[in-house]
């Protein structure tokens, strides 16, 4: 038996809050819950979780019956791009410096986009890199080390 | 006349040039926070507090004022052009503002932003030199279970933040909630949600989930249109508003004004629900409410005024009780401190001179910003302009530093990144992010408030009706969500019928 | 030739000599080299992040390196306490701390120990708990109060800073040594209380001196008691906890910097004359006392005794009282 999905948008949507829901009331067992006149810990997380869950579980069966639109995702390439921008500047900050960072960064997200130059990437890396350490290390005095030695 | 030789004494402080230079560097240096996503206030006025030592205690607190204010102006400008909000209680502009942007109307939502926000302020200095001692009072007569029936009329009009569907913007909103818990439980101590993670235990910074949801999202969903070849709307229309603007304007300005007036004063988390309460209020009011999302004017006007009403007023608790709204005022306080002022109603009598020149500042600080930012407004429109390859880099560089620089912690970049994928996905399944940002803001709070009214009535239920102003605000709260469901209702009813 | 050699061989053993008997304190003349890490395990704008502030203006210019405030806040504390214990061995890193850190230890898992993994170098300054009632309640020593409670046991609400922190454990010992039932409210923070205290939803409340003085000076609010060994001349009316008759609530908050213990003595003891120079001026006097805190000043074994009594006291408050952080 085939389930056709006829609104992606309302199925996903609900799957992710249902299980956001059984996360939530997975986790809040874990806490005291109490009663409603004296709550513990536990108690408006499992009542949230609960309700995520009716909600998520509706919006999902929703999906299924009613007709709508699918999710249309054109690439992939922003999404992978962008994140990893942002992660590899979290990883190289420490070790290799504001500068490399920087770099890495803004070239990495260069990439997520369809106009992609190699040349431009490379100036506005450079670029970007001498006014965010002009701006935010000499002006505004945030303690982060530029290079790697330290 | 008492007030007018106050304001007077006040003017002769404030027009001595080094504290209009002060002011005026306030002013700057915030706007400059404000603008760039991530950097605080906070943060900003613990770092120039150095500064403020070797100054008169005046001129230290017309600067930090002037950051703080500056910083409210600034956080529009974001909102509007990159739909990110520089602080919580610039979240509501995006939904609106932005729109404006990508329509090629930045110029004219800048500018009633600005225009909005200094005629709230003004009000709010006059509200203030007239009325501070007694709206102190009143607020002390706001315990947990008015402000729980706050929150609760708050998360209703959360609803009518949706564009589309009421059911995820429910979602949404409960998403936020739960986020909103991961943290120390206050009346507990109980870790909640951290799963070991000792960054957690103090909570998900709220600039982390906005960076991620609201810039890093966005971004990658305009990259993903770009991908399909749909051109961003670069070009770009008049700069100033149209008459037809500032006539759709005007009256909300002032009843955002009204709003936030009232909301700033409370010391429980006020200031925050004055925007989104004042967008509730233009979207449920307006004649076409599906104009709303989509670039109303009204719904950047009256919010901005909201807000800087709000920010204002809520300089009312901390001079006359000591009492700070919040933790930029909490950081005024301490200022105060250092030099040797202890704010309470002696502060009037015993320095007047401090006192009136503050609320003056306050008054030319906002006169300083409106002739700032007007100008500005050319500029940034002409960013606007550079093409968007060249731009979102630099916007995910401020992002990521901003993020940085709250806890220098790596785990916040990582959250973030998450916050924007999921966002991003989110955006794609058609759930918006602004129903969310209120929970995270208001969940919490609601729960605090709810058990501390609770503990105070020892397990006594009844106490959130009998008293006055939280049944009055229980009922507003009922009224507002028949009105919202019933129009869906008989709409789906309709729809029944004809099939 | 001989000469030569002579000569050389002589002046090789006076530069040896010289260097030889060249004081071994080497690395405390040359330090500091780069600059200094100052770990402030709160936020910007509290209490420690502006006494910090201060002292490390002050302290980069006497020592010529700039003093760097990293902070690191979150966990009460416990991050930056587990930061700075883990520093590097550079002895580069100083950290402040206070009460909170103390306490921590004892009332939930921590990964730093004050006693052990610290080196103290100086004792800045203690800062006085004041127990703190609104007009409503019509005590006028801690005795009536006790008295009052006892005769309406479990009607009564005392506010805190949050679970663990110092005020709510002085609230539990008031309890235990006054035998009443109050019932404690929690709260984010001292400034979110006091709202509730002047409107008289809350009973009691112990908070810093400096918070409520202006507020008792106004008549707003009554102070029944104060941490110290005398009155605090701002209030002089309101006698010390001992005087009051609990000489078990006087437990102040102190602040004090410490280094990781892997420093050397040396540095230890530049580290301590130089802040020692530095509270001894009158403007830094001012800006402390205008905090609320009392400038002291100690050599580094006093700060080190200080912390180690102070952590003991706390541990037995929180075994008695049976607060703890899950």
């Amino acid at each position: 038996m085939q389930i056709r999905i006829r609104n992606g948008k309302d199925f996903y949507a609900g799957l992710f809050f249902f299980l956001i829901g059984i996360v939530t009331v997975l986790e809040a067992r874990g806490y005291s819950v109490g009663t409603a006149r004296n709550m513990g810990p536990g108690y408006f997380p499992i009542l949230l979780g609960y309700l995520l869950l009716m909600i998520g579980g509706g919006t999902a069966v929703r999906g299924l019956w009613l007709k709508g639109e699918g999710i249309k995702i054109s690439s992939m390439r922003p999404l992978l791009m962008v994140s990893s921008a942002v992660l590899s500047f979290a990883l190289l900050l420490k070790p290799c410096g504001l500068i490399l960072a920087l770099l890495a960064l803004v070239f990495l997200a260069c990439l997520g986009s369809r106009e992609f130059r190699i040349r431009y990437a490379v100036v506005l890396s450079f670029a970007l890199a001498a006014i965010a350490t002009a701006l935010f290390v000499y002006t505004l005095g945030l303690p982060l080390h530029l290079f790697w030695s330290e | 006349m008492d007030i007018f030789n106050n304001m007077l004494l006040g003017f002769t402080v404030v027009l001595l040039p080094w504290n209009l230079f002060y002011c005026l560097f306030g002013a700057v240096i915030g706007t400059l926070i404000g603008v760039l996503p991530g950097i605080g206030p906070a943060a900003t006025i613990a770092l120039l507090l150095p500064f403020t030592f070797n100054v008169p205690p005046v001129t230290a607190l017309i600067m930090l004022a002037g950051i703080y204010y500056g910083s409210q102006y600034g956080g529009s400008t974001t909102s509007i052009l990159v739909n990110i909000p520089g602080e919580s209680s610039s979240v509501v502009t995006c939904l609106d503002g932005y729109a404006m942007a990508r329509q090629g109307r930045a110029g004219p939502a800048l500018a009633i932003a600005a225009m909005g926000s200094f005629f709230a302020g003004c009000v709010a200095t006059v509200i203030i030199c007239l009325l501070a001692p007694t709206l102190a009072e009143l607020a002390l007569k706001f315990g947990p279970a008015e402000y729980f029936s706050m929150m609760v009329l708050g998360l209703v009009g959360a609803t009518m933040l949706a564009r589309g569907s009421l059911l995820k913007a429910i979602a949404m909103i409960l998403l936020g909630l739960v986020l909103g818990l991961v943290g120390t439980d206050v009346n507990s101590g109980t870790r909640r949600f951290a799963f070991g993670i000792s960054t957690l235990f103090d909570g998900i910074d709220f600039v982390v989930v906005v960076m991620g949801l609201f810039g890093l999202a966005e971004i990658i969903s305009s990259l993903d249109h770009e991908m399909k070849k749909e051109i961003m709307t670069t070009k770009v229309s008049r700069l100033i508003p149209t008459r037809a603007d500032l006539k759709a304007s005007w009256k909300a300005v002032i009843r955002g004004t009204a709003l936030g007036s009232m909301l700033g004063i409370l010391p429980g988390g006020g200031a925050l629900l004055s925007s989104f309460a004042s967008y509730a209020l233009e979207k449920r009011i307006a004649s076409d409410p599906s104009r709303f999302g989509k670039g109303a004017i009204e719904g950047v006007a009256g919010p901005e005024s909201a807000n800087n009403a709000g920010a204002q007023t809520s300089f009312i608790p901390m001079l006359t009780l000591g009492i700070p709204t919040n933790g930029v005022m909490a950081l005024m306080l301490g200022a105060m401190m250092i030099h040797g002022i202890a704010p309470g109603p002696r502060v009037m009598v015993e320095k007047p001179d401090l006192f009136w020149g503050l609320i003056v500042s306050m008054w030319v600080g906002n006169l300083m910003l409106v002739i700032l930012n007007l100008p500005l407004i050319g500029i940034w429109v002409r960013l606007l302009t550079v093409p968007y390859r060249f731009l979102y880099p630099a916007i995910v560089m401020f992002c990521c530093i901003g993020v940085y620089s709250l806890n220098n912690s790596i785990i916040d970049l990582a959250m973030a990144t998450g916050f924007g994928i999921v966002g991003y996905l989110l955006l794609k399944l058609d759930c918006e992010p602004a129903p969310l940002v209120l929970g995270f803001i208001l969940g919490p709070m609601m729960e605090t408030y709810f058990r501390r009214a609770l503990v105070f009535s020892r397990g006594d239920f009844t106490v959130f009706f009998t008293q006055p102003i939280s049944l009055t605000m229980l009922l507003t709260a009922a009224i507002l969500l028949l009105m919202n469901i019933a129009p869906t209702v008989r709409r789906k009813r309709e729809e029944v019928f004809q099939e | 030739m001989n000469k030569k050699w002579t000569l050389s061989f002589m002046s090789l053993a006076l530069v040896a000599a010289v260097f030889g008997l060249y004081p071994d304190s080497a690395p405390a003349q040359t330090f500091p080299t780069k600059p200094i890490t100052f770990i402030v395990p709160f936020p910007p704008g509290t209490g420690n992040d502006v006494i910090a502030r201060i002292i490390g203006d002050k302290l980069s210019k006497s020592l010529g390196k700039p003093v760097v405030i990293d902070n690191k806040a979150g966990a009460a504390g416990a991050i930056g306490g587990e930061a700075a214990a883990k520093a590097p061995p550079d002895s580069h890193s100083i950290i402040i701390a206070s009460t909170t850190l103390s306490i921590n230890m004892s009332v939930s898992k921590v990964n730093y120990d004050l006693v052990k993994d610290f080196a103290p170098v100086i004792l800045l300054g203690t800062m006085p708990y004041s127990l703190l009632v609104p007009m409503s309640v019509p005590a006028k020593s801690i005795k009536e109060l006790v008295e009052l409670a006892r005769s309406k046991p479990g009607q009564f609400n005392f506010g805190s800073n949050g679970i663990g922190g110092a005020p709510h454990l002085l609230a539990e010992m008031l309890k235990l040594v006054g035998k009443i039932d109050i019932v404690h409210v929690p709260y984010k923070g001292t400034n979110e209380v006091v709202a509730d205290l002047l409107a008289g939803r809350v009973q009691l409340l112990f908070a810093p001196l400096v918070t409520g003085r202006p507020l008792v000076q106004d008549g707003k609010l009554r102070a029944l008691g104060v941490c110290g060994n005398k009155r605090s001349p701002a209030l002089p009316d309101v006698p010390t906890m001992a005087e009051a008759g609990y000489p078990t609530l006087d437990i102040p908050n102190w602040y004090a910097i410490l280094a990781p213990a892997a420093t050397p003595k040396a540095i230890v003891n530049t580290l301590n004359a130089e802040v020692a120079k530095i509270m001894a001026m009158g403007d830094v006097k001012e800006r402390l006392t205008n905090q609320g805190v009392d400038p002291r000043s100690s050599t580094p074994e006093e700060a080190a005794a200080y912390i180690k009594q102070d952590v003991t006291t706390w541990a037995k408050v929180i075994k008695d009282s049976g607060v703890q952080m899950k």
